[in-house]
């Protein structure tokens, strides 16, 4: 077992949930430029995990002023309740009350003072996960006896008991956690409740920088889980209609995000339109405000500098091989490709250890389709590399923030073609008449649509005029508008606040 | 195409008909020529007016007889005519049969007759003010339901501008084309490695289905169906090839030749699946659609009339009805 940094206390402690310094991709990155960036500050990440099983190892160097990591997981091996008493009474029962109906009902407030200490809260979902509480038990069934009488009684309990859980481990990290300055989370969810806990334990300012809404996200990824089961098989279902359990966990984290924006100031967006969503999620608008990514141009200049008369036949998907980056329509855009363009070849830039059953699915249906000639996994490699023999950038994602990976490819002057989703657009076409006037630096697509990808892509490999002009618009915006610098200078005012008279 | 050969005479026999009136000629036989050859050059003009913009053959003849009483200009606004819809008019997109009315069960967009079919699903898909949640049950109600209708609808909404019934369309959509690819790529496999007949046969039969589901539920688009449908017909074929022939098999093949508009081809593979016992009922609407591509309206009635069980089958026994002016 790696023996992780320790350290009493750090200036900046990051809370992140599935990301740095295990999983690779956009956040990941981003977080390790931002720890690079400010080699003046001591930080400290607590990393969340699901289970042990899904993450194989540290995926980053740890940086030298990374002080402290703490590595925890909210669905370690089920462990049976201990058996021992517990403490009870009507306030503990009032309190699992208040807690249930806060959740319940997300808008209504945050609950009071009690509830938003940790000791309390792990104290009374200690008692309530363990069924030992005085009246607990009444309370699961009187619930589920209001609630939901026509589903399974099991698949209710356990889904409290899994609600409860993860809950109840947060508290307890945010018991033992060392200080820190000021707290800095990348998401709302599970980190971002831990974030709250510890603002309101020392009373030290919460950031939140959020690169895509987790709310909702996970609302997505519940409403299409095939493992939360309807309960209601026996009788007749509307299948319209969200199950219980179902709803129960989509208001979940919807109070989750509501905890964590009732606690971070300033709750920063990448771009506009997740300001936004932020704002419609239950972020206070005064403290929202938009900082763009921005990358190490230095980099890749050279690439960028590169004379390139013609557009090597070569479209490079750079990412992780995951449901979300949709890298299927990516193989089907290069199967339609192929009929325009024999000597096209389709490079798939990314680790596939994330989602193996997915990776398979990919490699299968390069198999069925017939162009394992022309679609290569290459695995993880050198951006640069890649981006020297690439001729367009290909993001068929179904979801994204503001990828670092379009900035990368601008930044080495190679075009891209994207979905229309996150802030791609934006990149692509820019914003406002200063940032549209340096003209398209590619093309944006519907998502799901393998034969508009491949329009798109032919139209700038086989016109290279085009190609150069887009090529040359990604440059001068990527130079313009998305420097590291820049946004290392918006965060170094807001770490400067938050930190305050830490350090000294 | 137009006929090169019968417009130039058309031509020089209007050109012939003008120059009469001006040679020092005997009225009657100067009457005679010009009206022969008005004539036959205003025939000409007629007959080479594509058909598909006449209307019927009683407007031909108005046609023929309005340029023949207006001389000079009605010949010269019909060759304007022939050549404006010959030529300036060819690349416009037409479907095949576009002049003969569509049936009733074909007929007004698809994607609304689909909406029918889903209990208005389509209509709250497309209210972008209702409520997200209102638009998530129809969603959810959609992925309820099967068949291509379904896969349009979903399609249609991971178009969405909200980004979460985007996502969540996309996501219902994707699962119903993940299941069919995860049978072919498992059936693949184990086809690489069979190695007795039996099990050959066994596994083409199983992709050339599979990939006939994707074709059939419309989960790709058109340049992907068409690869789907070559994948297919090539484990049918393989299947029968190893002598796996069945009825089932045969009439596969016959929708995917019909799905290619390969009309020979179809109606050998349906010949196939009578002559190895499929029952008239199974084989007979393929038959039928076959005769409607050929436009063999006469024998289309027959083949119907003559399987009178057709009319109290669900599904075809409306088309049937129709056919058979029940």
């Amino acid at each position: 077992m790696q023996a992780f940094p320790r350290s009493d206390r750090v200036d900046i402690m990051l809370l992140l949930e599935g990301t740095f310094p295990y999983i690779r991709g956009g956040v990941s990155s981003w977080v390790n430029q931002m720890i690079q960036g400010f080699p003046d500050y001591r930080f400290g990440v607590v990393f969340l995990g699901s289970h042990p099983d899904d993450y194989a190892g540290l995926k980053y160097p740890l940086p030298a002023n990374l002080k402290h990591l703490e590595v925890h997981y909210l669905y370690p091996e089920y462990e049976k309740p201990s058996a021992k008493a517990s403490f009870g009474g009507p306030e503990i029962l009032a309190a699992i009350k208040s807690l249930h109906a806060w959740f319940a009902n997300p808008t209504a407030g945050t609950g009071g003072d009690k509830l938003a200490n940790p000791e309390f809260i792990h104290a009374t979902i200690d008692a309530f996960q363990s069924l030992h509480a005085p009246g607990s038990w009444d309370f699961i069934t009187g619930t589920y006896q209001q609630q939901c009488a026509d589903s399974s009684f099991l698949d209710y309990l356990w889904t409290l008991r899994s609600m409860h859980a993860p809950i109840a481990r947060i508290a307890a990290i945010a018991k033992g956690l060392i200080p820190a300055g000021c707290y800095h989370t990348i998401s709302t969810g599970y980190a971002g409740f831990l974030g709250a806990l510890l603002s309101t334990k020392w009373k030290r300012p919460l950031l939140l920088s959020e690169h895509g809404i987790y709310t909702k996200e996970r609302r997505i990824d519940l409403l299409q889980n095939d493992l939360l089961t309807e309960g209601r098989r026996s009788l007749p279902r509307d299948p319209s209609q969200i199950s219980y359990n179902r709803a129960l966990w989509i208001r979940f984290f919807a109070t989750l995000g509501r905890i964590c924006y009732g606690a971070a100031d300033p709750i920063i967006a990448l771009f506009e339109e997740t300001r936004q969503q932020q704002i419609a999620a239950g972020a206070a608008a005064e403290r929202t405000r938009v900082i763009a990514n921005g990358i190490d141009t230095s980099r890749l200049a050279a690439l960028a500098a590169k004379e390139r008369e013609f557009p090597p036949p070569v479209l490079s998907l750079i990412g992780r091989i995951v449901p979300i980056k949709d890298i299927q329509t990516f193989i089907r855009s290069i199967r339609v490709l192929s009929l325009r363009i024999p000597e096209i070849q389709g490079w798939i830039v990314g680790p596939d250890d994330e989602d193996p059953d997915y990776a398979l699915e990919c490699r299968g249906l390069v198999e069925s389709l017939g162009v394992a000639g022309q679609v290569h996994f290459l695995g993880f490699r050198d951006v640069a590399e890649i981006l020297e023999a690439t001729g367009v950038v290909v993001l068929s994602s179904i979801s994204e923030g503001q990828p670092l990976v379009i900035l990368e490819a601008f930044a080495a002057g190679v075009p891209v073609v994207a979905t229309d989703v996150g802030s791609c657009r934006q990149l692509l076409y820019g914003l406002g008449e200063e940032d549209a006037a340096l003209g398209a630096a590619g093309e944006i697509v519907g998502i799901n649509d393998p034969k508009a990808l491949a329009a798109a892509a032919a139209g700038l490999l086989q016109s290279p005029a085009r190609w150069q002009a887009a090529r040359k618009a990604g440059q001068a915006r990527v130079e313009r508008f998305y420097t590291l610098p820049r946004m290392l200078a918006a965060y170094r005012e807001l770490y400067r606040k938050g930190v305050g008279q830490w350090q000294g | 195409m137009l006929n090169i050969g019968l417009l130039s005479l058309a031509f020089v026999c209007e050109t012939v008909a003008l120059v009469v009136l001006f040679q020092p000629l005997p009225p009657p036989l100067q009457l005679a020529v010009f009206g022969l050859a008005h004539l036959l050059a205003c025939c000409g003009f007629s007959w080479l007016l594509p058909a598909r913009f006449s209307v019927g053959k009683r407007a031909g003849r108005l046609v023929l007889v309005f340029s023949f009483f207006v001389p000079v200009l009605g010949v010269m606004g019909m060759a304007a005519s022939l050549w404006f819809f010959s030529q300036a008019r060819k690349g416009r997109k037409r479907s095949k049969f576009h002049s003969s009315p569509l049936l009733r069960s074909l007929g007004g967009e698809p994607r609304a007759a689909a909406a029918m079919g889903e209990g208005g699903a389509w209509a709250r898909l497309r209210a972008k003010d209702l409520p997200w949640g209102r638009r998530v049950e129809a969603l959810m109600a959609v992925d309820a339901t099967s068949g291509a209708h379904a896969s349009r609808l979903l399609q249609w909404a991971a178009g969405d501008g909200d980004d979460e019934i985007r996502l969540l369309a996309f996501h219902l959509h994707d699962g119903r084309e993940k299941k069919l690819s995860s049978t072919i790529n498992q059936t693949l496999a184990k086809l690489k490695k069979a190695s007795g007949v039996r099990a050959q046969v066994e596994l083409s039969s199983t992709l050339a289905f599979a990939y006939w589901e994707l074709v059939y539920n419309e989960l790709a688009e058109e340049e992907l169906l068409q690869v789907y449908l070559g994948e297919a017909l090539h484990f049918a074929a393989q299947a029968e090839g190893l002598g796996g022939e069945s009825l089932s098999l045969s009439l596969l093949t016959a929708r995917l030749h019909l799905r290619r508009k390969d009309v020979p081809r179809a109606e050998q593979a349906i010949e196939k699946a009578l002559a190895l016992g499929a029952p008239p009922d199974k084989a007979i609407p393929y038959k039928a659609e076959l005769y409607y591509m050929q436009r063999d309206f006469d024998g289309l009635r027959r083949l119907l009339v003559g399987e009178p069980r057709l009319g109290h089958k669900p599904g075809i026994g409306a088309v049937a009805a129709f056919w058979c002016g029940a």
